[in-house]
């Protein structure tokens, strides 16, 4: 019966077949793809006359037909689940072994390897001779390949060779294929049990997941607890009707094609899918349907597990979306972005950390931060304060960091970093961040800014130093003598150029302030001198204005620890603000005391002010501040609008330069003032210890 | 006459103090360039000197510098005229030799009252 005689050379156009088919079944994706490979090539064949592909289902010696090619039928794709028993166990072994069965059918009838059924059906179909050539992948039996000749000649060996090939080449696709095996017990056993059935019908009725089993045309015959309460149906609603009741017509042919899958493949459908519940409320559900057997393995109706995506799988594909938009986010982040936990495992770096430091960051993920750390010390080219700073803070959960530092290679960069400890909403700790942005650019253009700014203050200066110094030297009478008229607008045109140079002088302070440039020169200093000298040049506006200045100081003040220059400006600006907002009989005092504790400072003073410290009181007579502008007016160019409604010419800077100079020396300066009653300025120089 | 020399390469601001100068009745040369005036300053020995710091050739700080290590005591005093007036720049100026220092722009009376306040010494 076993044909392996392979010594007669296959004829061309069988071995053409044969390629053809190979190549399709290899190229197949799909197993229906593999089927009709296998029916085509058959069809071509002029040596058989019927071809015949069968599911084999091995425990219960039944083979179920997927397709089936006849010479004088043609392809039938059968949708029936007409099973037949193979025939004798001494068949089915021999074929489960992987042999190939030759069969006279003359025979047939004496063979107690079939059986009568097997008999009826090939004695109908007028074979003469039979080919039976199991499909066995990795030593398991999946399928039968019959192939029958009507002709009174036995099959050649190239036939029976081409065919075993054949049952070779998609053996992998009909193992793949989603065959349900049969319930082990039911057929081994034969009979039901019937207590196990009943406790099987309790669980799936209670089950928390929603079950539906239909009959193999779709009227529903179970309905459990869980189904209730998803649909809104009670099992005694629906059981009886059809699914369709539960299904929205886009979605019924859908289901047809699965119910189809399910009752003649045997094969477990897995799909999302759309239902209405009593209620018409879409539901979107996840689900699957897989046949239910029967003890002898044939297809009784079909099973449906459903889901409710929007409870389960929604919640899913929402965190993997966050975490996919969040890691999105991290890498186009264009400062770098390093994350420790609080076991100093690097948790993450994005791709800009790799960029910064050009430093491939996956070896890092995940690994202690101390290879980080051996990583960095290995590399000359980056600045040791970076390593040191991961260090000393790696593991600290309370402070917030920031700094900078400079990177030579492959060119000059500035890198400012903050770091900080991160928490969980519950307040744990997880880790610490650390983030480095490229400040190289900003620092370009803020040096280039005070450079600029710089530069042309001083380009100014060259021209003003004419303008000024000829008008000077017109009015002093150097270019001989000249009239009220000339000197009148000579004096305008000195007073303007004397403004221009002022204003050239704040914003060059400003300038240096911002860019933190202001270094002070420190002396022991006597306020009262400085405050006099102040006064002493203030003398030609106040003579003009028609204003005095009271001076307030005690006779026993001590020294105080400033530069010099920049308390003299200070004075100057506060008293320059208090003339110029005074009117002519109004009043402007200048006091200095010494304060000891807080408690001496006038009230409404702000907390923050060290003590024990000089304090300098402005006070004046005139226009006042509005309570709004009051906290703004130190901000630089703000001006109020009482001043700018009266054209009180002013820069907006003074106020700013005069709260730098104070706080530079670790003093305070603040303000009381009432619309139309006057102002009192306040600042603080805190009197070292030593020298109080 | 009393002898002062200028570097200054403003020709307006060179100007300005020369004929104040004048006015006051002192005798005045000029240059616009520092090496000249470090030359001038050695071959004619003015008695004071006006140095602007930006100057083609020497820088005024520079002169100064030379003129005080190479005369030493018999240097003349050296005031230094400058659009800088920030702390440094005064103190650059005192380390070079610099007796005084007037910051652009000034008005010309104050630039002879330093220049006489010297000549007192």
């Amino acid at each position: 019966m076993s044909s392996d005689d392979g010594s007669t050379t296959t004829a061309p156009g069988q071995l053409e077949r044969l390629f053809t088919a190979a190549r399709r079944i290899a190229a197949a994706t799909e197993f229906e793809a593999v089927l009709k490979a296998l029916l085509d090539a058959a069809a071509a064949d002029s040596n058989i006359d019927l071809f015949g592909v069968f599911d084999v289902n091995a425990r219960t010696r039944c083979i179920l037909a997927l397709g089936r090619w006849d010479r004088l039928a043609g392809t039938v794709i059968p949708q029936g689940t007409n099973e037949y028993p193979i025939g004798s166990a001494q068949a089915t072994e021999m074929m489960a072994d992987g042999e190939t069965l030759l069969i006279d059918v003359a025979d047939i009838d004496n063979d107690s390897r079939f059986s009568p059924e097997a008999r009826q059906f090939v004695h109908a179909s007028g074979l003469n001779y039979l080919l039976l050539v199991p499909v066995i992948y990795l030593g398991k039996w999946h399928a039968l390949f019959i192939v029958g000749k009507r002709t009174s000649e036995n099959f050649d060996p190239d036939t029976i060779r081409i065919y075993q090939i054949l049952a070779d080449q998609s053996a992998g696709m009909f193992a793949t294929r989603k065959v349900v095996p049969a319930p082990r017990e039911s057929n081994d056993g034969g009979a039901t049990n019937v207590d196990s059935a009943e406790y099987y019908n309790s669980a799936i009725a209670q089950a928390g997941t929603c079950i539906i089993t239909t009959d193999l045309t779709g009227v529903i015959t179970h309905f459990n607890l869980a189904a209730e309460a998803l649909y809104g149906y009670s099992a005694a609603d629906v059981i009886g009707r059809e699914m369709h009741t539960l299904i929205p017509p886009t979605r019924r042919s859908e289901y047809k094609q699965w119910l189809w899958a399910v009752s003649s493949e045997k094969r477990v459908v897995r799909a999302e899918t759309e239902r209405l519940s009593r209620t018409a409320k879409p539901l979107s559900l996840s689900i699957s349907l897989s046949p239910v057997l029967d003890s002898s393995g044939t297809v009784i109706g079909i099973a449906e597990f459903a889901v409710d995506m929007s409870e389960h799988a929604r919640a899913h594909i929402a965190v993997q979306k966050e975490r996919d938009l969040f890691e999105a986010i991290l890498e186009t982040s264009n400062d770098a972005i390093l994350m420790i936990d609080t076991r100093r495992v690097v948790l993450t770096a994005n791709l800009q950390f790799e960029t910064f430091f050009r430093m491939p960051r996956y070896p890092l993920i995940n690994r202690p931060v101390d290879f980080l750390l051996e990583q960095m010390r290995a590399r000359p080219d980056l600045p040791g304060d970076l390593g040191n700073m991961l260090l000393t803070f790696t593991g600290d959960d309370h402070q917030s960091v920031a700094g900078d530092f400079e990177m030579m290679t492959p060119e000059w960069r500035v890198m400012v970093w903050y770091s900080t400890p991160v928490h969980a909403h519950d307040g744990s700790s997880v880790g610490r961040l650390f983030v480095f942005r490229d400040a190289t650019r900003e620092r370009q253009v803020d040096k280039m800014k005070t450079e600029f700014v710089s530069l042309v203050s001083h380009e100014l200066r060259t021209p003003l130093t004419s303008i000024k110094g000829f008008t000077d030297f017109v009015l002093d009478n150097d270019a001989g003598p000249i009239g009220t008229q000339v000197r009148e607008y000579l004096e305008i045109v000195k007073y303007n150029a004397d403004r221009l140079t002022l204003l050239i002088n704040d914003i060059l302070d400003i300038t240096r302030i911002e860019a933190g440039r202001v270094e002070l020169r420190r002396g022991l200093h006597s306020l009262r001198a400085i405050i006099e000298s102040v006064v002493r040049s203030m003398e030609p506006t106040l003579e003009e204005r028609q204003q005095t200045i009271t001076i307030t100081v005690p006779p026993t003040l001590p020294l105080v620890w400033i530069d010099r220059d920049k308390i003299a400006q200070v004075i100057t600006n506060l008293l320059g603000n208090a003339v110029k907002y005074t009117a002519a009989e109004g009043k402007i005092t200048v006091e200095v005391y010494r304060v000891e504790r807080l408690e001496d400072l006038p009230d409404g003073s702000p907390s923050g002010v060290i003590t024990p410290a000089l304090l300098v009181g402005i006070h004046d007579t005139g226009m006042g501040i509005q309570q709004q502008d009051q906290a703004l007016i130190f901000t630089r160019f703000y001006r109020t609008e009482q001043a700018a409604r009266r054209q009180i010419s002013g820069t907006g800077l003074g106020l700013a330069i005069v709260k730098s100079f104070v706080e530079l020396h670790s003093g305070h300066v603040w303000l009381f003032s009432k619309l139309d009653h006057g102002s009192s300025f306040y600042f603080s120089i805190p009197l070292m210890e030593s020298i109080a | 006459m009393t002898y002062i020399l200028i570097a200054e390469d403003d020709p307006h601001i060179q100007l300005l103090i020369q004929r104040k100068l004048e006015t006051a009745g002192y005798k005045v040369r000029t240059t616009p360039d520092g090496e000249e005036a470090l030359r001038m300053a050695l071959a004619e020995r003015p008695r004071i000197m006006l140095l602007d710091v930006m100057l083609p050739g020497l820088t005024g700080l520079e002169v100064c510098h030379r003129i005080k290590q190479q005369l030493g005591r018999e240097a003349p005093p050296v005031i230094i005229i400058s659009a800088r007036g920030q702390q440094s720049d005064v103190d650059a100026g005192e380390l070079a030799g610099a007796d005084d220092y007037l910051i652009k722009p000034f008005s010309p009376r104050d630039l002879l009252d330093h220049v006489e306040n010297i000549l007192r010494r």
